[in-house]
């Protein structure tokens, strides 16, 4: 079978146990080949062809089921707006992005934030500030509310505690929270993805830092097994945001986990890196 | 925070104060082999010293990870009169990088101990912990197999309980309620106050002994 979609593509679908196999066809250049965990909703909004939904059918499962979602933590993708050279970001940018997501039928949720907190080392010789870490990154995740995440980013070290170990930290002062940043925004659902749109500004203020997007796939865990279908539907929402004629774009830096030593499967230590490393290119794209 | 009191007992009276403590529980004890690195900050660090424990338990399958900081005591007269030390106390679970993550922000190992020996819970009026452990220092870095006893011959005795700033004064006397019941075998009291063996000790051990375990109080 196959149907073709509103942005020209074609999708051939053939059934199998519980998954599709498919092969999307934009213009000339096939997108993937391999056999999927997709659902017809995710199918149907790739297309962009609400009849699709209703043409695919899912038979029986014939061999292993796959993982129950207690057993699996979704992965996500942190993706950050790069502004053009010579330019900045902005509360417009923020909502016609915020648009883009309505445009392919995201459906609204609710609120999302996470914080992330620098902290710089008490010292009494401030001649030796380079024995110390340069960053020290505290975040705590809306995900994981009883957890917090300290990140060393230049020893690759993500340390994953419960959150009283902020109370911690400030019993000892040694090392003290100097600026703090909200990332926070609403979230989308869009089949099996979950999507996180978000502003960038200190606690204390609305001076807006930037604008952030996590895309959270939520039927895989494999950092692996999902970079496909990734980078699919973030060609398929940079082509959407495109359109807008916006004065930057969204990036997606994927850091070296195993430097940081997490495995392929995916944990909120993995979202903490990847906060840590776009913060870093924020401050880059500001002092730039 | 915590209560705590703490106390010595000879090795050979361990045995009696486990029947003594399963006795008052009626459920068995809790294992326990804790190897805590003691970390202090490097002279540039801070404007002043601190101290962070880090306690790996080794009793499970996978070894985990718990910070803890252990805060000033209570202090005024009102302190001074009472037998059990309240201090505040922040522990964290944390994972097994916890080590290596201090020692970047800049904290040197102090020392490090085994703690080997079993631990018992009550509901008395308070959540009390009564822990039995002797205390073992490692001869080489970290070579919690080849840890030997810091004081040969004696174990030492902590009983603990959490408590708020709305209900310390409860948990105190519950504790030192609870206490009466060990006092034939151990004197229990603040920590660095210590009054050493009890001198009804070897006897009271020796009727635990004799009457056997097992009977729940």
């Amino acid at each position: 079978m196959e149907e073709k979609g509103e942005n020209g593509g074609r999708v051939r679908i053939e059934k199998g146990f519980n998954q599709l196999l498919c092969r999307f066809v934009f213009g000339s250049t096939t997108h993937y080949q391999k056999p999927v965990n997709v659902s017809p909703l995710t199918l149907a909004c790739f297309c962009s062809d609400d009849v699709l939904q209703d043409r695919v059918s899912i038979l029986p499962p014939t061999g292993q089921p796959p993982p129950s979602p207690a057993e699996t933590m979704p992965l996500k993708w942190l993706l950050h707006w790069q502004p053009n050279a010579g330019t900045t970001v902005n509360s417009q940018i923020l909502s016609e992005v915020s648009q883009c997501v309505e445009s392919i039928n995201g459906a609204k949720e609710g609120r999302w934030k996470s914080t992330l907190t620098f902290y710089r080392p008490v010292l009494r010789d401030q001649t030796l500030q380079a024995e110390y870490p340069r960053d020290c990154l505290g975040i705590s995740l809306q995900e994981q509310p009883n957890k917090y995440y300290f990140i060393l980013r230049s020893q690759r070290i993500v340390l994953e505690a419960d959150s009283t170990i902020q109370m911690i930290m400030e019993k000892l002062q040694s090392y003290k929270s100097r600026v703090s940043l909200y990332f926070e925004g609403f979230q989308y659902q869009l089949g099996d993805f979950q999507l996180r749109v978000g502003k960038v500004v200190p606690t204390h203020s609305e001076n807006l830092r930037g604008i952030v997007m996590e895309v959270e796939y939520l039927p895989i865990s494999s950092l692996d097994k999902s970079r496909q279908i990734m980078e699919d539907f973030v060609d398929i929402w940079q082509e959407t945001v495109s359109k807008r004629s916006l004065p930057g774009h969204f990036m997606h830096i994927e850091p070296n986990f195993a430097e940081y030593g997490l495995s392929d499967h995916y944990t909120s230590q993995h979202t903490a890196v990847q906060y840590a490393i776009v913060m870093a290119q924020l401050i880059a794209s500001v002092r730039n | 925070m915590e209560c705590v009191v703490q106390g010595i007992i000879e090795t050979q009276h361990v045995e009696a104060l486990e029947i003594l403590l399963q006795g008052l529980c009626g459920v068995p004890k809790e294992r326990l082999r804790i190897h805590e690195l003691c970390l202090k900050s490097g002279p540039n660090l801070g404007a002043v010293a601190s101290e962070v424990r880090l306690l790996c338990d080794l009793e499970q399958p996978e070894p985990t990870w718990t910070v803890r900081h252990v805060g000033g005591a209570m202090r005024g007269a009102g302190a001074e009169q009472i037998s059990v030390l309240v201090r505040t106390v922040v522990e964290s679970k944390a994972s097994k990088n916890v080590l290596r993550f201090f020692y970047t922000l800049g904290y040197k190992l102090d020392h490090e101990l085994l703690r080997v020996g079993f631990a018992f819970h009550f509901q008395r009026g308070a959540q009390i912990t009564v822990t039995v452990t002797s205390v073992n220092k490692m001869l080489k870095l970290h070579a919690t197999e080849e840890a030997v006893p810091v004081t040969p011959g004696i174990q030492l005795v902590e009983v603990t309980a959490p408590a708020s700033s709305d209900n310390y004064t409860e948990v105190v006397a519950a504790i030192s309620s609870f206490c009466e019941y060990l006092a034939p075998l151990l004197h229990l009291s603040k920590p660095n106050v210590s009054a050493g063996v009890v001198p009804t000790a070897a006897a009271a051990a020796a009727s635990l002994m004799s009457n056997g375990g097992g009977k729940t109080l």
